[in-house]
């Protein structure tokens, strides 16, 4: 029951910034459908060759969600950080550290709460949001050729990579070490991660890595926090 | 076990574990970013190897050994202007084999048409281009479409469906066309064969309206798919071994640029397969025929060419071999040792001219045998890379030690992170370098003294000098953001203790507690 009011009042503060990403996902999103869908444009991707020539494979690829998924990265990294800062890094201003441990419950509860609640607002801000955009983009006579199945998965995995960056904005609110030093360790860690997962091309590898990055950095956590002095 | 001490036991190791591998990158950075200042001040004019060496021996090296139909010789030096490389426009010498210049003059303009030979396609794809094609990123990945269409505008889209290993075909107002496999056009996915492990494929268009033609070779079978038509051809499969290359010649429809030629060619694909047999499919009339060559000929260098009324192949021979193949043995290879010793000794040459036979037997018809000079092998940068790797952590030899053909190997892949993970350890190694240990030492020893003072037990100490030790500043550094902690001086000794210990390490005193101060009454007792 505690769990679950502090998950209330940790998703009522997380609101605007969730509201945000979810706006920006959705417009853009949802532009760049209408652009992708124009005759003219889809005229323009699929070009005709001269005849007798040579094809150059390049000018076989295919980009069905070139723009569409960098709105989806950013819209998870941006709501990543701003939830990281809000919910872990900003005790100065809101002394929320002093509210939240002086309450009846253990530091472990106070933790799962946080943590919980930053994965429900990347799932429902930009999971559920990039879910709709893939449907909406999938249905008959929208696209001459509709997106791969794969592409819905790739989406999800880049709001995974969102959570990983969450976790390493925690981490690095919860240390207690100077800037200069180790403090931003967290953060460095989740973008090597995604830099890394971006050269990967067998989506169990991605999950892998996403997965042994994320038990990683939440075991970082807990033994940061849970030592921590408030 | 208690789920506290899990988390301590993950949190703690991962923790040294992350911040190393974040030094080790800042570390790279650093480096790379020295290297590229200062290579830009090493680098030199590359016109020079643009023109017609003076020197007989160079030029014969440097020029192209071409063959005329007879088996007449001629030997062909080009010399680019401005840096354009427009082979037309090219300065042309034209030697026979004894020196005599025949001929001088632009390119295009060239009395003699050569024997020209099959090549490996220009545009043809690489080997795990599928896999770079689905490789994740944030543009998420991309899909291989062949377009079809009419004179106006495009009619059907072919999309490779990478898992179903076949082409699902789209019409662009909307709606299933079908599926392409290995057994032809089919309207059910069921029907479709798979077409099995993609090596490469090459594409071309047709007549006008110009639709893709593409070659789609695989281990064993080469396929031509026209997707206008929905017809899948099997051009060859391998009856024992995989393909290892593929050359065409003349096989597309591609209009000549220059004059008419006077050689008239058959259309040829010529496939070696990895047993070492050359198969050759002819068309005009159809025929396939298959080659055994010597097996000490370089499978690489082996051209082949078809006439109407001859068969051609030709060979570049060396004497030279590598004293032990990477192949062979992977640890000892190496490739600055390899080429410098390929360049340091003259090199005996032989270009040569056969006429393949109906049951493909060979005949010599000509060969020019040719000395190629010494060369001075300067690898640039290298010294400064070298200094500059004095750095770098000796883990890196000692992976290099245990899994150096792993290393080479992974790195020599076109796609994924991992080449480059191999490539930073393979490029940025110390090379055994004495200074670089040295250096490591040092390291070690001033971790020793900011850690005798602070130590909590003897085996977490020696852990840190062997972490150290093996990443040399990134382990120095890595030391210093774990374990920096505050020392004082020992009120009964006087030498410097750590204050995460309770008792003094050099007198075993326990830590003094402050005194007593007013306010303390409060919490006494």
């Amino acid at each position: 029951m505690k769990f679950l009011t502090l998950m209330k009042k940790e998703l009522r503060e997380c609101l605007p910034w969730m509201v945000a990403a979810a706006a920006v996902l959705l417009v853009f999103g949802t532009l760049e459908l209408w652009t992708k869908a124009d005759p003219a444009a889809v005229g323009y991707r699929y070009r005709s060759f001269p005849p007798l020539s040579e094809v150059d494979s390049y000018e076989l690829i295919g980009y069905p969600y070139d723009d569409i998924g960098p709105i989806v990265f950013l819209s998870a990294m941006g709501l990543a950080l701003a939830l990281g800062v809000r919910q872990f890094w900003t005790d100065q201003y809101t002394r929320m550290w002093g509210f939240l441990l002086h309450r009846s419950t253990g530091r472990n509860v106070i933790l799962a709460a946080k943590i919980s609640s930053g994965l429900v607002a990347m799932t429902v801000a930009v999971g559920f949001v990039w879910t709709y955009l893939f449907w909406y983009a999938g249905r008959d006579g929208f696209l001459p050729v509709p997106p791969p199945a794969r592409h819905l998965i790739e989406g999800w995995l880049l709001v995974a990579e969102g959570f990983v960056v969450y976790l390493g904005t925690a981490l690095a609110g919860l240390s207690k070490a100077r800037w200069y030093t180790t403090k931003l360790v967290g953060i460095a860690f989740a973008l090597w991660v995604v830099v890394t997962i971006a050269g990967l091309w067998k989506l169990a590898w991605v999950i892998a890595v996403i997965a042994i990055s994320v038990a990683i950095l939440l075991c970082w956590i807990v033994e940061t926090f849970l030592k921590r002095e408030f | 076990m208690n789920r506290c001490h899990i988390v301590t036991w993950i949190a703690s190791p991962a923790g040294v574990v992350i911040t190393l591998v974040m030094l080790l990158f800042a570390l790279l950075f650093v480096q790379n970013m020295v290297t590229i200042y200062t290579s830009s001040y090493t680098d030199k004019d590359i016109v020079s190897s643009m023109r017609i060496p003076d020197d007989p021996n160079e030029r014969i090296t440097r020029s192209a050994k071409n063959f005329l139909p007879d088996g007449t010789v001629h030997l062909v030096s080009q010399e680019y202007k401005y840096r354009s490389f427009e082979r037309d426009y090219s300065n042309e010498q034209i030697y026979d084999v004894n020196g005599t210049l025949l001929w001088k003059g632009l390119h295009r303009d060239c009395p003699y048409e050569y024997l020209s030979w099959a090549e490996e396609p220009m545009n043809s794809s690489y080997e795990g281009f599928i896999q770079y094609l689905v490789t994740f990123g944030v543009e998420l990945s991309q899909t291989l479409e062949v377009p079809v269409s009419s004179s106006e505008r495009t009619e059907e889209v072919w999309r490779y469906d990478p898992s179903a290993d076949l082409f699902v075909g789209y019409r662009f107002k909307g709606g299933k066309i079908g599926y392409i496999g290995s057994t032809g056009f089919t309207e059910k996915r069921t029907e479709a064969g798979t077409f099995g492990k993609l090596p490469s494929f090459a594409s071309w268009t047709n007549e006008a309206p110009a639709s893709v033609i593409m070659l789609w070779q695989t281990d064993k079978c080469i396929y031509q798919i026209d997707f206008a038509k929905h017809q899948v051809e099997k051009v060859f499969e391998s009856p024992q071994d995989n393909i290892e290359s593929v050359k065409l010649h003349h096989w597309r429809v591609i209009p000549e640029v220059s004059k008419t030629p006077a050689i008239r060619y058959r259309p040829l694909m010529h496939c070696a397969t990895k047993d070492g047999k050359h198969h050759l499919i002819m068309r005009e009339p159809n025929e396939i025929l298959t080659v055994d060559v010597p097996r000490e000929w370089d499978s690489r260098s082996v051209k082949f060419a078809a006439t109407d009324s001859d068969v051609f192949v030709r060979c570049t021979k060396s004497d030279f071999r590598p004293p032990v193949q990477r192949e062979q043995s992977p640890k000892a290879w190496e490739q600055y040792l390899y080429l410098r010793e390929y360049n340091s000794k003259p090199q005996k040459r032989s270009e040569q001219l056969y006429k393949v036979d109906d049951k493909g037997g060979l005949e010599l018809i000509a060969r020019f045998d040719w000395v190629r000079p010494p060369h001075e092998v300067r690898i640039r940068d290298d010294w400064v890379k070298a200094q500059i790797c004095t750095v770098s952590p000796p883990a890196y030899d000692l992976a290099w030690y245990l899994f150096e053909g792993e290393l080479l190997r992974i790195k020599d892949v076109r796609t994924g992170v991992m080449p480059g993970y191999a490539g930073i350890v393979v490029d940025w190694r110390p090379r055994y370098n004495p200074t670089n240990w040295v250096f490591s030492i040092t390291m070690m020893i001033v971790s020793f003294l900011h850690g005798w003072s602070r130590r909590n037990s003897l085996a977490r100490l020696i852990f840190w000098l062997v972490l150290v030790g093996l990443f040399n500043l990134a382990g120095l550094l890595t030391y210093l953001a774990m374990n920096h902690t505050p020392v004082i001086k020992c009120p009964v000794c006087g030498k410097k203790r750590g204050l995460e210990r309770v008792d003094c390490v050099r007198c075993g005193s326990v830590l003094p507690q402050p005194e007593r101060k007013k306010t303390d009454l409060i919490l006494a007792g």
